[in-house]
């Protein structure tokens, strides 16, 4: 059975769409078919790690939940921009980037219900084995929709307090939602920081368990979103802890 | 069936109890986020129904431990809400699929108008 994961973060800039590109690279790396849907159609930017802009996209999200294409035809096969030896196949649903029609749908709403049709249909035609969907952070319709129809949920956070006090309200949802799998991550852990320490006080906090704490990165600041960590850096420690997570994922 | 005049039914009423939750929705039609406010095991169902895309009548008769003809009853509600679809053909144990098509409420952090009227003129 396919699988559909959810990556989220209460707080804005966690890292959940490099996250997310970097995992879907390596899950297709390993020769799975593999969907990434961009839903944070507010402020979208996945595509830009994948060095997509505006002229590379045939259609978007927004077009097919206008009515305008079938979902299946805003899938993009990015796996040739993966830049590495991919033995299966990465699918990229861009988000458009169009002011007017980012405005548009945030002024018009749309039918959210169109989403759930829509990531069925796109594991179906496409084959997928997984269907990532990197989302905006906070909580809004769609991200609870996409963490209900979710048999897994990445949530990311960093160790900040803010973002421990806004991660409890999203622990809490995704239980409330039964979610199947709850994968905690933390990101971006500053070098003075113990990694395990951080760990304990984060399963202490949401009793539940953390896969990954995953370090502050420089040569990831560096990268700027420009490329996928993975590829680039394929023995970092940063890009060892993105194969826990996918392992996880696999199990 | 309404419920509200009379107020909450008793607490060993279980269908009696579900039906008074599925009636007081704030909402005619059930979104993501109110299944977040029911109480289990109703909510199990919406979950269920929500994550896999359908569920059957036996399936909602097991999880609310009610007898299929009032399980019937709660999901007919349920069809009426629009979270689930009637199927085409009635069988012994009818699957039901969910239907979240319903236009979204406002976005969280809406732009304020003055700006979307300016992205429009870009
Ligand atoms: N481990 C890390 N170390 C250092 N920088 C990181 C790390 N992870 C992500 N970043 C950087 O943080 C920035 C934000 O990352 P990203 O866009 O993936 O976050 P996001 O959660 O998707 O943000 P948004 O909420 O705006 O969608 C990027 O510049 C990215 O390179
Ligand atoms: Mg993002």
């Amino acid at each position: 059975m396919s699988k559909i994961i959810s990556i989220h973060s209460f707080r804005g800039g966690t890292g959940k769409s490099n996250t997310t590109a970097n995992l879907a690279a390596l899950l297709a790396m390993d020769g799975f078919r593999v969907g990434i849907v961009d839903t944070d159609i507010q402020s979208p930017g996945i595509h830009v790690i994948f060095g997509m802009d505006d002229s590379d996209m045939k259609h978007s999200l927004n077009d097919y939940l206008w009515g305008k294409c079938d979902i299946k035809d805003a899938a993009h096969d990015v796996t040739g921009k993966l830049g590495a030896d991919v033995k299966g196949q990465l699918f990229l649903i861009p988000s458009s980037i169009k002011a007017g029609e980012i405005a548009r749908i945030l002024r018009e709403g749309y039918d959210v219900g169109l989403l759930t049709d829509g990531f069925r249909d796109l594991v179906d035609k496409l084959e997928l084995d997984y269907l990532l969907i990197d989302t905006h952070p906070g909580l809004n319709e769609e991200t609870l929709l996409s963490m209900a129809i979710s048999q897994a949920l990445i949530i990311i956070m960093r160790p900040d307090s803010q973002d421990y006090q806004g991660t409890a309200v999203t622990v809490d949802i995704a239980r409330k939602l039964d979610v199947p799998n709850m994968l905690m991550v933390v990101n971006k852990t500053p070098q003075a920081f113990e990694l395990e320490d951080v760990r304990e006080r984060v399963e202490k906090s949401f009793n539940c368990e953390v896969v990954s704490v995953i370090p502050h990165s420089e040569e990831m600041m560096v990268l700027a979103s420009s490329e996928l960590f993975v590829v680039r850096y394929p023995d970092d420690p940063v890009t060892k802890e993105f194969r826990i997570i996918v392992d996880k994922i696999k199990a | 069936m309404q419920f509200s005049k009379s107020g909450p039914p008793k607490k060993d009423d279980r269908l009696g109890n579900y039906m008074w939750e599925l009636e007081h929705r704030p909402q005619s039609k059930i979104l993501p986020s109110d299944v977040l406010k029911f109480s289990d095991p109703l909510r199990a169902v919406l979950n269920q129904a929500a994550r896999i895309g359908r569920i059957s009548l036996s399936e909602v008769s097991k999880l609310l431990d009610l007898p299929p003809e009032q399980a019937q009853r709660v999901i007919d509600l349920i069809v009426e809400k629009d979270f689930l679809r009637r199927p085409s053909s009635l069988g012994d144990n009818p699957v039901y699929e969910t239907r979240l098509a319903v236009r979204t409420r406002k976005l969280n952090d809406e732009l304020p108008k003055e700006i979307l009227n300016k992205l429009d003129d870009l």
